[in-house]
């Protein structure tokens, strides 16, 4: 379990000060695997430095499984480092080793005997696909290759805990999604508890089951992925669940409607026709799976003139609401805002 | 007699000119390897406690810096000079290859230490960052990660540096060190025995060439980037 507590760290630039974390608390529960998602200057980096004690926080604290990091002595922090994994965005591998010293190195350094690093070291290739380039040098392989020697890298130690810095950044879709279903198999089949750092939306849907929203130095939402996506109106569940670009060309009133579930499968439009008896047109619609659970995400438009009438958008809403739906009624401004959030956050199709 | 024979009666060719090889060699290859050491170990502390290195200690960076910028700052003839009763202090004369040494070691060892530097700070920060996190210490990370990651870099340096101590070893030769720098003076400039300047001059191309050689080839087998 990793637990940060009230974590600030502040960087002095000669007079002026950044405040780079601002007060971050995060619990992450044994075998979780949580996505930190934040545009570029939010301070995920930052953060992969306090946890890892490359930096050291100006305040709060750092524990995994209950042993405290932000405090250890210096001699304390290499026993400290080596619970935990790191992998990085560009796999950061020694260019003078082979793949097999590579992935030796981290055993090479707490004193493991040759032989035993060595079959260590060809274990955790074969964990990964690549046993068959332990002569290899770093460069001779390809990015993904790259960053899963870096993974068997990262597992050499036998941490507890594998914190990822925006692992496939720099790989193509198809290599990304590899490269993610390893993480995701590795942490179930080791208990490992993972960290992933990103600033694309795409991997959090991939592989995490909780999720935290980064902005400014701080958490400023958070929770398990299906609750944070069924959240409406919130910025996550405006990223996780995103709306294709719609033409607003209608005087009508905006209603956004979400259902999970049963109830995403059942088309909303037909559920409002059997009830007001009047149409809607759906603007733009999605539907997706999100850890098992199926979302159904919609933009709809009443008719012109339904305001005030008692089939207007407020009924409309509360009758969605009352039959498992979260709906809202949405002005176009804030229709326009959710998809910048989307597009910022990585999410937006 | 042709021009050959001419050549093998002339004493100083067959007689002086092994010698002088001979002390070249003496003088480039001790001073070389003082060089290599305290310039390699100059540059890793260079590097080491430089501002956001691994163990910043600023005063020490700062005077280590100060020091090497001021001898690189002399030019060698100046140096070797200057140096003439500190080295009869240190090694009981003034003349000879070995004293020459002295002032040779004194002349390189900071620009090497410069290029190791410079090799050191070529490693990226991501690849340290990586090694520290996996638990390194300092000495570990020096050792196994920066000094081989700078392989390359570092053997390129030496090349340069001994390819520098070929010529700055002719120079001291003038002021007693011995060597083919002195032979071409005392021959070549003094005598106008053209044939002894010629050979003193393709014999240091060659050996240029083949320090350059042997440095690229050792290069190329050590750049796995
Ligand atoms: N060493 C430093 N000195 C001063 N300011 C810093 C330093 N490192 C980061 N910052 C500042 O802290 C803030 C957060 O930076 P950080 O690198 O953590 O962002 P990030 O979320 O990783 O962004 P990106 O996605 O672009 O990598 C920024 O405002 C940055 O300028
Ligand atoms: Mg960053």
């Amino acid at each position: 379990m990793i637990s940060i507590r009230d974590l600030r760290k502040v960087y002095r630039q000669g007079e002026r000060e950044v405040v780079a974390l601002d007060g971050i608390d995060l619990t992450v529960p044994t075998g979780a695997v949580h996505g930190i998602i934040g545009h570029s200057g939010a301070g995920k980096s930052t953060l992969v430095r306090c946890l890892t004690l490359l930096d050291r926080p100006t305040s709060g604290s750092v524990s995994i499984d209950g042993s405290e990091l932000s405090t250890a002595a210096d001699r304390d922090l290499l026993q400290a480092r080596r619970r935990i994994g790191m992998v990085f965005q560009h796999a950061n591998l020694l260019d003078s080793r082979t793949v097999l010293g590579n992935v030796a190195y981290p055993l090479e350094v707490t004193g493991q005997d040759k032989a035993g690093r060595t079959a260590r070291a060809r274990e955790l290739l074969g964990l990964v696909g690549l046993e068959d380039y332990e002569a290899s040098y770093p460069s001779q392989l390809s990015g993904g290759q790259r960053q899963r020697v870096g993974i068997a890298r990262a597992l050499a130690s036998d941490p507890r805990v594998l914190l990822c810095d925006e692992p496939t950044s720099a790989l193509d879709p198809a290599t990304t999604d590899g490269i993610l279903e390893l993480i995701r198999d590795l942490s179930d089949r080791l208990g490992l508890t993972v960290v992933v750092i990103t600033h694309e939306m795409h991997v959090v849907k991939k592989i995490c089951t909780s999720v935290s929203l980064l902005d400014q130095g701080r958490i400023v939402e958070g929770g398990v992925l299906t609750e944070v996506a069924s959240d409406l109106g919130s910025r996550l569940s405006a990223a996780l669940l995103p709306l294709p670009e719609a033409a607003l060309d209608t005087a009508g009133p905006l209603v956004e409607v979400l259902g999970h579930g049963p109830a995403a499968d059942v088309p909303v439009s037909t559920v409002i026709k059997d009830r007001f008896g009047h149409g809607v047109r759906v603007l733009a619609g999605s539907v997706e799976d999100l850890a098992g659970v199926r979302f159904a995400h919609h933009l709809l438009a009443l008719p012109d003139g339904a305001e005030g009438r008692t089939d207007g958008a407020d009924a409309v809403v509360a009758f969605l609401e009352q039959n498992g739906y979260r709906a809202a009624q949405r002005t176009r401004t804030q229709v326009e805002t959710a998809q910048g959030t989307a597009q910022d956050l990585g999410g937006a199709q | 007699m042709n021009w050959f024979q001419e050549l093998l009666a002339n004493p100083a060719l067959t007689e002086a000119l092994p010698e002088a090889f001979v002390e070249t060699l003496v003088m480039v290859g001790i001073s070389g390897v003082f060089t290599l050491v305290i310039g390699l170990a100059l540059g890793v502390i260079l590097h080491v406690t430089a501002p956001g290195g691994l163990r910043p200690v600023s005063w020490l960076h700062v005077l280590l810096s100060a020091v090497i910028n001021v001898t690189r700052s002399i030019p060698y003839a100046i140096l070797m000079v200057a140096l003439i009763p500190f080295t009869a202090w240190l090694v009981g004369t003034s003349i000879g290859p070995i004293a020459a040494c002295v002032s040779l070691t004194i002349g390189t060892a900071p620009f090497f230490a410069r290029l190791v530097e410079t090799s050191l700070r070529e490693v990226p920060s991501g690849t340290v960052d990586a090694a520290r996190v996996m638990g390194s210490t300092r000495g570990q990370i020096v050792r196994k990660v920066l000094l081989p990651e700078a392989m390359p870099g570092l053997v390129a340096s030496i090349t340069t540096t001994l390819v520098m101590l070929v010529g700055y070893s002719a120079m001291a030769g003038l002021i007693g060190g011995g060597g083919l720098g002195r032979l071409a003076y005392n021959y070549g400039y003094q005598r106008f025995d053209t044939a002894v300047m010629i050979a003193t001059i393709v014999i240091m191309v060659i050996l240029v060439q083949l320090i350059q050689w042997i440095g690229d080839r050792i290069v190329r087998a050590v750049d796995h980037r």
